[in-house]
Protein backbone atom coordinates (compact mmCIF):
# COMPACT_ATOMS: atom_id res chain seq x y z
CA UNK A 1 0.00 0.00 0.00
CA UNK A 2 2.97 2.65 0.77
CA UNK A 3 4.64 0.97 -2.44
CA UNK A 4 1.68 2.00 -4.15
CA UNK A 5 1.36 5.63 -3.23
CA UNK A 6 5.19 6.37 -3.62
CA UNK A 7 4.29 5.25 -7.41
CA UNK A 8 1.44 7.24 -7.42
CA UNK A 9 3.58 10.44 -6.55
CA UNK A 10 6.19 9.99 -8.43
CA UNK A 11 3.97 9.78 -11.45
CA UNK A 12 2.54 12.78 -10.66
CA UNK A 13 5.47 14.35 -9.74
CA UNK A 14 6.89 13.32 -13.06
CA UNK A 15 3.94 14.61 -15.01
CA UNK A 16 4.15 18.27 -13.16
CA UNK A 17 7.73 18.15 -14.49
CA UNK A 18 7.01 17.16 -17.89
CA UNK A 19 4.01 19.87 -18.03
CA UNK A 20 6.85 22.40 -16.19
CA UNK A 21 8.89 21.56 -19.46
CA UNK A 22 6.32 21.89 -21.75
CA UNK A 23 4.57 24.91 -20.70
CA UNK A 24 8.07 26.70 -20.89
CA UNK A 25 9.70 28.49 -23.61
CA UNK A 26 12.64 27.04 -25.94
CA UNK A 27 15.78 27.95 -24.21
CA UNK A 28 16.71 29.89 -28.04
CA UNK A 29 13.42 31.45 -27.92
CA UNK A 30 13.13 35.25 -27.57
CA UNK A 31 9.87 37.17 -26.89
CA UNK A 32 8.84 40.34 -25.00
CA UNK A 33 10.64 43.78 -24.96
CA UNK A 34 14.08 44.88 -25.29
CA UNK A 35 16.37 46.91 -23.57
CA UNK A 36 18.52 49.74 -25.92
CA UNK A 37 21.93 50.90 -24.34
CA UNK A 38 23.51 53.29 -26.31
CA UNK A 39 27.53 52.67 -26.99
CA UNK A 40 29.01 55.37 -28.82
CA UNK A 41 28.43 59.06 -29.74
CA UNK A 42 30.61 60.72 -32.87
CA UNK A 43 29.54 64.15 -33.14
CA UNK A 44 30.25 65.79 -36.49
CA UNK A 45 28.58 68.86 -36.63
CA UNK A 46 25.30 68.35 -37.23
CA UNK A 47 25.84 64.94 -38.46
CA UNK A 48 25.92 62.42 -34.98
CA UNK A 49 26.98 58.64 -35.52
CA UNK A 50 25.84 56.42 -32.97
CA UNK A 51 26.25 52.93 -31.94
CA UNK A 52 23.84 51.78 -30.39
CA UNK A 53 23.32 47.88 -28.58
CA UNK A 54 19.85 46.08 -28.20
CA UNK A 55 19.01 43.17 -26.20
CA UNK A 56 16.24 40.85 -25.18
CA UNK A 57 15.21 42.01 -22.03
CA UNK A 58 13.79 37.69 -21.00
CA UNK A 59 17.59 36.40 -21.48
CA UNK A 60 19.70 39.39 -22.14
CA UNK A 61 20.77 37.78 -25.70
CA UNK A 62 21.93 40.30 -28.17
CA UNK A 63 19.20 40.84 -30.63
CA UNK A 64 20.58 40.80 -33.78
CA UNK A 65 17.65 40.95 -36.35
CA UNK A 66 15.79 43.88 -35.00
CA UNK A 67 14.40 47.11 -36.63
CA UNK A 68 16.26 49.59 -35.21
CA UNK A 69 16.02 53.88 -35.63
CA UNK A 70 16.83 56.75 -34.21
CA UNK A 71 14.63 59.86 -34.20
CA UNK A 72 15.87 63.65 -33.50
CA UNK A 73 12.97 64.85 -31.63
CA UNK A 74 12.70 68.85 -30.94
CA UNK A 75 12.12 70.83 -27.89
CA UNK A 76 8.64 71.46 -28.82
CA UNK A 77 8.11 67.68 -29.21
CA UNK A 78 8.25 68.00 -33.02
CA UNK A 79 9.31 63.99 -34.36
CA UNK A 80 11.61 64.44 -37.45
CA UNK A 81 11.82 61.28 -39.96
CA UNK A 82 13.63 58.73 -38.23
CA UNK A 83 16.90 57.06 -39.75
CA UNK A 84 17.27 53.85 -39.70
CA UNK A 85 20.57 51.97 -37.76
CA UNK A 86 21.99 49.10 -39.38
CA UNK A 87 23.16 46.22 -38.27
CA UNK A 88 26.65 45.70 -37.66
CA UNK A 89 27.01 41.82 -39.26
CA UNK A 90 28.23 40.50 -36.64
CA UNK A 91 24.88 39.12 -35.52
CA UNK A 92 25.97 40.82 -31.61
CA UNK A 93 23.53 43.06 -31.66
CA UNK A 94 24.76 46.35 -32.63
CA UNK A 95 23.32 48.56 -34.94
CA UNK A 96 25.10 51.89 -36.16
CA UNK A 97 24.03 54.91 -38.45
CA UNK A 98 24.67 58.71 -38.05
CA UNK A 99 21.65 60.97 -37.76
CA UNK A 100 21.35 64.18 -39.54
CA UNK A 101 19.99 66.81 -37.25
CA UNK A 102 18.14 70.19 -39.03
CA UNK A 103 20.23 72.88 -37.16
CA UNK A 104 22.13 73.04 -34.04
CA UNK A 105 20.52 73.12 -30.79
CA UNK A 106 19.06 70.78 -28.12
CA UNK A 107 17.37 67.73 -29.19
CA UNK A 108 16.10 64.22 -27.79
CA UNK A 109 17.00 61.57 -29.66
CA UNK A 110 14.57 58.44 -29.74
CA UNK A 111 15.61 55.07 -30.12
CA UNK A 112 13.57 52.43 -31.33
CA UNK A 113 13.33 48.36 -31.99
CA UNK A 114 10.81 46.05 -32.90
CA UNK A 115 11.78 42.60 -32.23
CA UNK A 116 12.51 43.12 -29.32
CA UNK A 117 10.37 46.55 -28.88
CA UNK A 118 11.77 49.08 -26.91
CA UNK A 119 12.66 52.32 -26.75
CA UNK A 120 14.99 55.10 -25.00
CA UNK A 121 15.27 59.02 -25.09
CA UNK A 122 18.70 60.54 -25.38
CA UNK A 123 19.46 63.85 -24.74
CA UNK A 124 21.73 65.41 -27.67
CA UNK A 125 23.51 69.33 -27.83
CA UNK A 126 24.36 69.52 -31.28
CA UNK A 127 26.91 72.18 -31.75
CA UNK A 128 27.97 73.47 -35.20
CA UNK A 129 31.08 72.08 -36.87
CA UNK A 130 34.39 73.60 -35.88
CA UNK A 131 35.39 73.69 -39.04
CA UNK A 132 33.80 75.89 -42.28
CA UNK A 133 34.73 73.16 -44.27
CA UNK A 134 32.37 71.00 -43.03
CA UNK A 135 30.01 74.04 -41.44
CA UNK A 136 27.07 72.62 -44.40
CA UNK A 137 27.52 69.14 -43.01
CA UNK A 138 28.48 67.94 -46.38
CA UNK A 139 31.71 66.39 -45.05
CA UNK A 140 30.79 65.80 -41.25
CA UNK A 141 30.20 61.87 -42.05
CA UNK A 142 33.60 61.37 -43.25
CA UNK A 143 34.95 63.52 -40.33
CA UNK A 144 32.91 61.14 -38.24
CA UNK A 145 34.84 58.04 -40.19
CA UNK A 146 31.59 55.87 -41.08
CA UNK A 147 32.34 57.01 -44.62
CA UNK A 148 29.12 56.33 -45.07
CA UNK A 149 28.17 59.71 -46.51
CA UNK A 150 31.59 60.83 -47.88
CA UNK A 151 31.86 57.31 -50.14
CA UNK A 152 28.55 58.79 -51.68
CA UNK A 153 29.96 62.40 -51.89
CA UNK A 154 33.05 61.40 -53.77
CA UNK A 155 31.21 58.73 -55.73
CA UNK A 156 28.73 62.14 -56.84
CA UNK A 157 32.38 64.04 -57.23
CA UNK A 158 33.84 61.30 -59.29
CA UNK A 159 30.76 61.70 -61.46
CA UNK A 160 31.02 64.98 -62.07
CA UNK A 161 34.87 65.02 -63.04
CA UNK A 162 34.01 62.07 -65.36
CA UNK A 163 31.06 63.23 -67.10
CA UNK A 164 32.79 66.78 -68.54
CA UNK A 165 35.81 64.61 -69.61
CA UNK A 166 33.51 62.33 -71.73
CA UNK A 167 31.71 65.29 -73.17
CA UNK A 168 35.22 67.01 -74.39
CA UNK A 169 35.87 63.52 -76.16
CA UNK A 170 31.97 63.79 -77.80
CA UNK A 171 32.46 67.10 -78.87
CA UNK A 172 36.09 66.35 -80.06
CA UNK A 173 35.01 63.60 -82.40
CA UNK A 174 31.86 65.90 -83.28
CA UNK A 175 34.13 68.76 -84.26
CA UNK A 176 36.68 66.20 -86.19
CA UNK A 177 34.01 64.85 -88.34
CA UNK A 178 32.47 68.14 -88.98
CA UNK A 179 35.94 69.46 -90.52
CA UNK A 180 36.25 65.86 -92.40
CA UNK A 181 33.01 66.39 -93.69
CA UNK A 182 33.20 69.52 -94.83
CA UNK A 183 36.51 68.79 -96.35
CA UNK A 184 35.29 65.84 -98.53
CA UNK A 185 32.45 68.16 -99.55
CA UNK A 186 34.31 70.54 -100.68
CA UNK A 187 36.51 68.50 -102.73
CA UNK A 188 33.28 66.50 -104.27
CA UNK A 189 31.42 69.37 -105.08
CA UNK A 190 34.43 71.47 -106.64
CA UNK A 191 36.13 69.32 -108.89
CA UNK A 192 38.16 71.99 -110.19
CA UNK A 193 40.12 71.79 -107.02
CA UNK A 194 41.20 68.05 -108.25
CA UNK A 195 42.45 69.08 -111.48
CA UNK A 196 45.99 69.19 -110.97
CA UNK A 197 46.20 71.31 -114.55
CA UNK A 198 44.93 73.62 -113.21
CA UNK A 199 48.23 74.67 -111.29
CA UNK A 200 50.03 77.30 -113.47
CA UNK A 201 53.69 79.25 -112.93
CA UNK A 202 51.39 82.53 -113.69
CA UNK A 203 49.53 81.65 -110.53
CA UNK A 204 50.64 84.89 -108.05
CA UNK A 205 48.22 84.24 -105.29
CA UNK A 206 45.88 86.96 -106.20
CA UNK A 207 42.37 86.36 -104.76
CA UNK A 208 41.56 84.11 -107.07
CA UNK A 209 39.74 80.94 -104.62
CA UNK A 210 40.27 78.48 -107.21
CA UNK A 211 44.25 78.65 -107.98
CA UNK A 212 44.79 79.06 -103.87
CA UNK A 213 45.16 75.07 -103.63
CA UNK A 214 46.32 73.89 -106.57
CA UNK A 215 49.40 76.72 -105.60
CA UNK A 216 50.82 73.97 -103.56
CA UNK A 217 50.87 71.29 -106.04
CA UNK A 218 49.37 68.71 -104.15
CA UNK A 219 46.05 67.82 -105.39
CA UNK A 220 45.00 65.58 -102.61
CA UNK A 221 46.10 68.02 -100.10
CA UNK A 222 43.69 71.06 -100.62
CA UNK A 223 43.07 71.25 -97.27
CA UNK A 224 46.08 72.93 -95.36
CA UNK A 225 46.81 74.86 -98.47
CA UNK A 226 43.14 76.17 -98.58
CA UNK A 227 42.99 77.29 -95.18
CA UNK A 228 46.21 79.75 -95.54
CA UNK A 229 45.17 80.83 -98.90
CA UNK A 230 43.63 83.93 -99.80
CA UNK A 231 40.68 85.69 -98.14
CA UNK A 232 39.00 85.10 -101.56
CA UNK A 233 38.90 81.61 -101.12
CA UNK A 234 35.69 80.15 -100.85
CA UNK A 235 37.10 77.37 -99.11
CA UNK A 236 38.36 79.41 -96.34
CA UNK A 237 35.35 80.58 -94.46
CA UNK A 238 33.70 77.24 -94.78
CA UNK A 239 37.23 75.73 -92.91
CA UNK A 240 37.27 78.81 -90.68
CA UNK A 241 34.15 78.91 -89.66
CA UNK A 242 34.63 74.85 -88.73
CA UNK A 243 37.48 75.63 -86.52
CA UNK A 244 35.93 78.14 -85.26
CA UNK A 245 33.62 76.01 -83.96
CA UNK A 246 35.80 73.52 -82.66
CA UNK A 247 37.63 75.99 -80.78
CA UNK A 248 34.71 76.95 -79.31
CA UNK A 249 33.76 73.55 -78.21
CA UNK A 250 36.97 73.03 -77.27
CA UNK A 251 37.14 76.25 -75.39
CA UNK A 252 33.92 75.84 -73.79
CA UNK A 253 35.28 71.98 -72.57
CA UNK A 254 38.75 73.59 -71.70
CA UNK A 255 36.82 76.35 -69.94
CA UNK A 256 34.54 74.45 -68.35
CA UNK A 257 37.21 72.15 -67.08
CA UNK A 258 38.16 74.39 -63.99
CA UNK A 259 34.96 75.93 -63.83
CA UNK A 260 33.80 72.01 -63.03
CA UNK A 261 36.46 72.11 -60.22
CA UNK A 262 34.48 74.25 -57.78
CA UNK A 263 31.16 73.45 -58.82
CA UNK A 264 31.69 69.75 -58.27
CA UNK A 265 32.69 70.81 -55.22
CA UNK A 266 29.80 72.14 -54.86
CA UNK A 267 28.02 69.62 -56.02
CA UNK A 268 29.51 67.25 -53.56
CA UNK A 269 28.52 69.26 -50.75
CA UNK A 270 25.23 69.81 -52.26
CA UNK A 271 24.78 65.86 -53.17
CA UNK A 272 25.88 65.10 -49.67
CA UNK A 273 23.42 67.14 -48.25
CA UNK A 274 20.71 65.99 -50.79
CA UNK A 275 21.68 62.44 -49.46
CA UNK A 276 20.62 63.60 -46.18
CA UNK A 277 17.49 65.03 -47.13
CA UNK A 278 15.24 62.15 -47.37
CA UNK A 279 14.78 63.42 -43.79
CA UNK A 280 15.66 67.21 -44.14
CA UNK A 281 13.14 67.43 -47.55
CA UNK A 282 10.30 65.77 -45.70
CA UNK A 283 8.15 69.17 -46.04
CA UNK A 284 8.81 68.75 -49.64
CA UNK A 285 6.82 65.56 -49.89
CA UNK A 286 3.58 65.31 -51.62
CA UNK A 287 2.03 63.22 -49.02
CA UNK B 1 -16.12 37.38 -116.38
CA UNK B 2 -12.69 39.47 -115.89
CA UNK B 3 -14.98 41.68 -113.30
CA UNK B 4 -15.69 38.35 -111.08
CA UNK B 5 -12.47 37.07 -111.13
CA UNK B 6 -10.65 40.46 -110.20
CA UNK B 7 -13.51 40.69 -107.47
CA UNK B 8 -12.47 37.54 -106.04
CA UNK B 9 -9.19 38.19 -105.92
CA UNK B 10 -9.62 41.22 -104.33
CA UNK B 11 -11.86 39.61 -101.57
CA UNK B 12 -9.69 36.69 -100.99
CA UNK B 13 -6.87 39.24 -100.28
CA UNK B 14 -9.59 41.03 -97.75
CA UNK B 15 -9.95 37.61 -95.81
CA UNK B 16 -6.04 36.88 -96.20
CA UNK B 17 -4.78 40.09 -94.51
CA UNK B 18 -8.52 39.67 -91.90
CA UNK B 19 -6.78 36.41 -90.61
CA UNK B 20 -3.50 37.27 -90.57
CA UNK B 21 -4.16 40.43 -88.43
CA UNK B 22 -6.80 38.37 -85.78
CA UNK B 23 -3.65 35.45 -85.66
CA UNK B 24 -1.10 37.91 -84.80
CA UNK B 25 -3.88 39.57 -82.23
CA UNK B 26 -4.24 35.71 -80.57
CA UNK B 27 -0.29 36.05 -78.60
CA UNK B 28 -1.72 40.15 -77.03
CA UNK B 29 -3.13 39.69 -73.67
CA UNK B 30 -6.15 41.86 -73.26
CA UNK B 31 -6.20 45.27 -72.46
CA UNK B 32 -8.02 45.18 -69.07
CA UNK B 33 -5.08 42.54 -67.92
CA UNK B 34 -2.40 44.81 -69.19
CA UNK B 35 -3.72 47.67 -66.91
CA UNK B 36 -1.55 48.26 -63.94
CA UNK B 37 -3.51 49.45 -60.85
CA UNK B 38 -2.27 49.70 -57.67
CA UNK B 39 -4.37 48.64 -54.81
CA UNK B 40 -5.32 50.73 -52.10
CA UNK B 41 -6.44 50.27 -48.81
CA UNK B 42 -7.19 51.98 -45.46
CA UNK B 43 -6.87 50.08 -42.07
CA UNK B 44 -8.53 51.92 -38.77
CA UNK B 45 -7.64 50.45 -35.13
CA UNK B 46 -8.41 52.45 -31.94
CA UNK B 47 -5.01 53.93 -32.02
CA UNK B 48 -5.14 55.44 -35.56
CA UNK B 49 -5.43 54.57 -39.27
CA UNK B 50 -2.90 53.43 -41.66
CA UNK B 51 -3.65 53.92 -45.86
CA UNK B 52 -1.45 51.48 -48.01
CA UNK B 53 -0.53 51.21 -51.30
CA UNK B 54 0.37 48.88 -53.54
CA UNK B 55 1.94 49.57 -56.51
CA UNK B 56 1.04 47.51 -58.78
CA UNK B 57 -0.38 44.66 -57.39
CA UNK B 58 1.34 42.24 -60.02
CA UNK B 59 3.13 39.27 -59.41
CA UNK B 60 7.10 40.71 -59.07
CA UNK B 61 8.49 43.45 -57.28
CA UNK B 62 5.87 46.16 -56.01
CA UNK B 63 6.29 49.80 -53.94
CA UNK B 64 3.99 49.57 -50.35
CA UNK B 65 3.39 52.63 -49.40
CA UNK B 66 2.04 53.24 -45.80
CA UNK B 67 0.75 56.41 -44.33
CA UNK B 68 0.10 56.82 -40.49
CA UNK B 69 -2.60 59.14 -39.07
CA UNK B 70 -4.38 59.63 -35.46
CA UNK B 71 -7.97 58.81 -35.10
CA UNK B 72 -8.76 62.61 -36.29
CA UNK B 73 -7.44 62.36 -39.31
CA UNK B 74 -4.00 64.40 -37.98
CA UNK B 75 -0.67 63.23 -39.54
CA UNK B 76 0.59 60.63 -36.89
CA UNK B 77 4.82 60.47 -36.65
CA UNK B 78 5.69 56.69 -35.94
CA UNK B 79 9.38 56.00 -34.83
CA UNK B 80 10.30 52.98 -36.35
CA UNK B 81 8.29 50.78 -38.81
CA UNK B 82 8.41 46.57 -39.34
CA UNK B 83 6.47 45.28 -42.46
CA UNK B 84 6.43 41.45 -43.12
CA UNK B 85 4.23 39.35 -46.32
CA UNK B 86 3.34 36.27 -46.25
CA UNK B 87 0.60 34.01 -48.09
CA UNK B 88 -0.85 30.45 -47.47
CA UNK B 89 1.72 29.22 -48.65
CA UNK B 90 4.74 31.58 -48.23
CA UNK B 91 5.75 32.37 -44.40
CA UNK B 92 5.99 35.82 -43.34
CA UNK B 93 9.37 37.49 -44.08
CA UNK B 94 10.41 41.09 -43.21
CA UNK B 95 10.14 43.63 -46.40
CA UNK B 96 12.62 46.39 -46.01
CA UNK B 97 11.24 49.16 -44.86
CA UNK B 98 12.76 53.58 -45.70
CA UNK B 99 11.08 56.33 -43.82
CA UNK B 100 10.36 58.90 -46.12
CA UNK B 101 8.64 61.29 -43.28
CA UNK B 102 7.56 60.71 -39.25
CA UNK B 103 4.07 59.63 -40.86
CA UNK B 104 5.25 57.97 -44.77
CA UNK B 105 7.54 54.76 -45.29
CA UNK B 106 7.91 53.20 -47.83
CA UNK B 107 8.75 49.25 -49.50
CA UNK B 108 10.22 49.90 -52.63
CA UNK B 109 10.33 46.67 -54.76
CA UNK B 110 8.82 44.46 -52.34
CA UNK B 111 9.25 41.13 -54.15
CA UNK B 112 5.50 39.11 -53.80
CA UNK B 113 6.18 36.85 -56.07
CA UNK B 114 3.35 34.50 -56.95
CA UNK B 115 0.05 36.15 -57.50
CA UNK B 116 -3.04 35.40 -55.13
CA UNK B 117 -3.88 36.83 -51.42
CA UNK B 118 -1.03 38.08 -49.82
CA UNK B 119 -1.04 38.94 -46.17
CA UNK B 120 0.68 42.40 -45.30
CA UNK B 121 1.27 42.84 -41.41
CA UNK B 122 2.93 46.52 -40.33
CA UNK B 123 4.00 46.97 -36.81
CA UNK B 124 4.72 50.70 -36.30
CA UNK B 125 6.18 51.96 -32.99
CA UNK B 126 5.24 55.02 -31.52
CA UNK B 127 6.67 56.25 -28.32
CA UNK B 128 7.68 52.94 -27.19
CA UNK B 129 4.19 51.86 -28.15
CA UNK B 130 3.25 49.37 -30.91
CA UNK B 131 0.59 49.29 -33.52
CA UNK B 132 -0.26 46.74 -35.53
CA UNK B 133 -2.22 46.88 -38.78
CA UNK B 134 -3.12 43.63 -40.89
CA UNK B 135 -4.13 43.96 -44.30
CA UNK B 136 -4.69 41.60 -47.30
CA UNK B 137 -3.98 42.07 -50.85
CA UNK B 138 -4.77 40.44 -53.73
CA UNK B 139 -1.85 39.81 -55.87
CA UNK B 140 -2.62 39.54 -60.12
Amino acid sequence: MKLRTVATAAALGAGAIALGVVGAAPAGAHSGGGTIVVEQVHPAGTSIHYIVLVTWDNDGHPAADATVTATPVATDGTAQTPFTLAPSGAGDGRYSGAVEFPEPGDWTVRFTSIEPTGTIDQAQTVTPSATPGASGGAFAAADDGTGASSGGGSDEAGDGDSIPVLLIVGAAIVALGGVVTALLAIRRNRPDLAVPAAATPTDTGTPTAADTPTAAGTPGDTGSPTAASSPGDTDTPVESATSATATAIAGDAIGGAPAAGPADGAAAGETATTAADPAGDAPSEPR
Amino acid sequence: MVPLTRSLRAEVAVAGAALAITASLIHQAPARATVTEPFDTTVTIDAGTMDATVDPAQAGANDIHMYFADPSGAELAVDAVQVTAATAYVPARRLTVTPILPNHVTATGASLPSSGTWTIEVTAVRQGVPLVFTFEVPIR
